[in-house]
């Protein structure tokens, strides 16, 4: 038999529980593949992982728990993807199932992992890249640990979209506190100040998870690039004018105050509604006037030429605030310098979901995720963690100003509709990520902006990122995001 | 010296350009690699469906030869319950039989009119 290809490390525990997982090793067949079982009582089981992987002969290595079930063919699937892929990537993850319920999961989403182990088991680590960050370290997160360490190495990260096992046991709150930990260290080990709190403390908030804050030393200035032809519509029972809406929530609500406004008006905004603007937000207020037809991508384009920040946030008028601190979240996530783009969540009206990011079909159609669904945690927390997209919608987009720049901004070409699509390719092309933050969140009024008809030349501008739409980096063979 | 605006305004679109004609340039390659990802990601998919196959084909030959010993069970069991009832009914039938339940009767006649006279008391 030639040298085996996977080496599973079956955890100490309970003997009935460790035959139930090497009875479905067994059942796997013959094929380039080892069980090893790690020696010593239940309890932390890190050091005696790492010396049985030193000890293996798996390119790949991976952990079994004691009472888990490997999946029929789980195995020869890994095998059957590795010998169709042509290469060997660093790290490996299968889809799982357990008491948490059947986890198909996304292809690699950087966010995500720091948010909660969504890696889970099967994790397949190449057996280099485990030596190289040490093996396993002691924790009640231990294998959270490890995925952390060694994605800070690489970014090659690949899902195999086949159920691997399934899990006996859940991650409970202690998994929880101890990977709260696993990230606050990866954050000192990456020299960045940041602070890692647990969620469920703010209103529409689910616990269970983790968010990270980058420190933000010094506020950059964000420029509010608002478009606005001062149109009204009832908010709440009341008929409302909604910039100055927008623009009472921003200077009440709001807890980031290094802010200015840049209102771009058109030929037809009510210079009272202008006037009342600037009696709102003061000495804030810069007026960038666009003239001729409507084009939010001229509009966003003007705003941005008349802005002074160093971050920009396109921001839709017809949009309210929800909690104060939605801009200092989504300026903390800009601070990392991979990412180029930031999105919030959208509810509409009625407390529906309207936006957690923008992923592309099997088609290559752009779709918003959950969008008319209510606003829980939505499937293990796609609606409510930071999550990596290839888009995020323009109704409310935070970018730097040199990034928005250098890529050209809003292509005009495109007046209406996928200008967001098409600047978020854009930013992606220069190799950044987009994220979007449900911590953000803001209503947003949508019907009231526009009719969305998609023209055939709106259609036929976004096939040039064709290769890219066809092939959603996140979201997975099933077309879950 | 042009004004910042200008600059920003002269510069947008071509760059605008620059970052479609950028990407171009890799769109090969990024298609080439995702669809090789792609096929892997079904290969594994099919390889587990194959194994899925199997196995049900496996449980599916276990139930029919589970069945078939069940038949068999029943077959012999209904057969010996045949074989039995046509014993009894040629005993049943038989003039040994016949006769000795005359006899018995005779027998037992006393006593039946013995257990009237009780209940009459």
């Amino acid at each position: 038999m030639s040298e085996p290809l996977l080496t599973l490390l079956l955890l100490p525990g309970d003997e009935a529980a460790r035959a139930a997982a090497t009875d479905s090793f067994g059942a796997q067949g013959d094929g380039p593949w080892e069980l090893l079982r790690v020696p010593g009582p239940a309890g932390d089981p890190a050091a005696a992982l790492t010396a049985a992987a030193r000890g293996s002969t798996g390119r790949y290595v991976g952990v079994l728990g004691a009472g888990d079930r490997l999946e029929p063919g789980a195995l020869a699937s890994v095998v059957a993807f590795l010998e169709q892929l042509g290469r060997e990537p660093a790290v490996l993850y299968t889809d799982e199932s357990g008491p948490a319920g059947i986890f198909s999961k996304p292809r690699w989403v950087p966010a995500y992992l720091e948010a909660t182990n969504y890696l889970g088991r099967l994790l397949l680590v190449r057996r280099d890249v485990l030596a190289d960050v040490g093996g396993w370290r002691p924790g009640a997160a231990t294998e959270w640990d490890l995925a952390l360490r060694v994605t800070e190495r690489t970014d090659d990260v690949v899902h195999v979209p086949v159920p691997g096992l399934i899990r006996a046991d859940a991650d409970d709150d202690a998994v929880l506190a101890a990977g709260r930990r696993a990230v606050e260290e990866r954050y000192a080990r990456l020299d960045v100040p940041a602070t890692v709190e647990l969620t469920g403390s703010a209103d529409g908030d689910s616990p269970g998870y983790l968010r990270v804050w980058r420190e933000v030393p010094s506020p950059p200035l964000v420029s509010i690039v608002v478009p606005t032809i001062g149109g009204r519509r009832t908010v709440d029972g009341q008929e409302r004018v909604l910039v100055t809406h927008l623009l009472r929530a921003l200077v009440e609500r709001t807890s980031y105050t290094h802010w200015e406004l840049v209102l771009v008006t058109s030929e037809g905004t009510d210079p009272d509604v202008v006037a009342e603007c600037r009696e709102i937000v003061g000495d804030r207020l810069t007026l960038a006037p666009v003239a001729g037809t409507f084009n939010f991508s001229r509009s966003v384009n003007t705003g941005a030429a008349a802005a002074r920040g160093d971050l920009l946030l396109l921001l839709n008028d017809d949009v309210d605030v929800l909690e104060p601190r939605w801009l200092d979240r989504m300026v903390a996530v800009a601070q990392d310098p991979d990412v180029g783009a930031v999105g919030a969540k959208l509810l509409f009206e009625d407390g529906r979901i309207q936006h957690v990011g923008v992923s592309f079909d099997r088609d290559g159609e752009a779709t918003h995720p959950h969008i008319f669904e209510a606003e829980d945690a939505g499937y293990f927390g796609s609606k409510v963690v930071d999550r990596d997209h290839d888009a995020v919608t323009g109704a409310c987009l935070l970018t730097p100003r040199a990034l928005f720049a250098e890529v050209g901004g809003f292509t005009e070409a495109l007046p209406l509709n996928y200008n967001d699509v098409d600047y978020c390719l854009k930013v992606r092309a220069t190799g950044r990520r987009i994220v979007c933050t449900p911590f953000a969140r803001l209503r947003h009024f949508e019907s009231s902006s526009r009719t969305a008809r998609i023209e055939d030349e709106e259609r036929a501008a976004l096939l040039w990122w064709r290769h890219r739409t066809m092939a959603d980096p996140y979201t997975n063979v099933r077309g879950l995001a | 010296m042009p004004s910042d605006d200008a600059v920003f305004w002269r510069e947008l679109p071509a760059r605008d350009r620059e970052a479609h004609a950028d990407e171009a340039a890799r769109a090969l390659l990024l298609e080439n690699d995702q669809l090789r990802l792609h096929a892997a990601e079904l290969s594994s998919a099919l390889v587990q469906a194959r194994e899925a196959l199997t196995l049900s084909h496996r449980l599916l030959e276990d139930q029919s030869v589970a069945l078939a010993e069940r038949d068999s069970v029943v077959g012999d069991a209904e057969r010996r319950a045949v074989e039995a009832q046509q014993m009894l009914d040629a005993v049943l039938s038989s003039r040994r039989w016949q006769a000795g339940e005359v006899v018995s009767r005779a027998v037992r006649a006393p006593r039946v009119v013995l257990a009237r006279l009780r209940r009459a008391q």
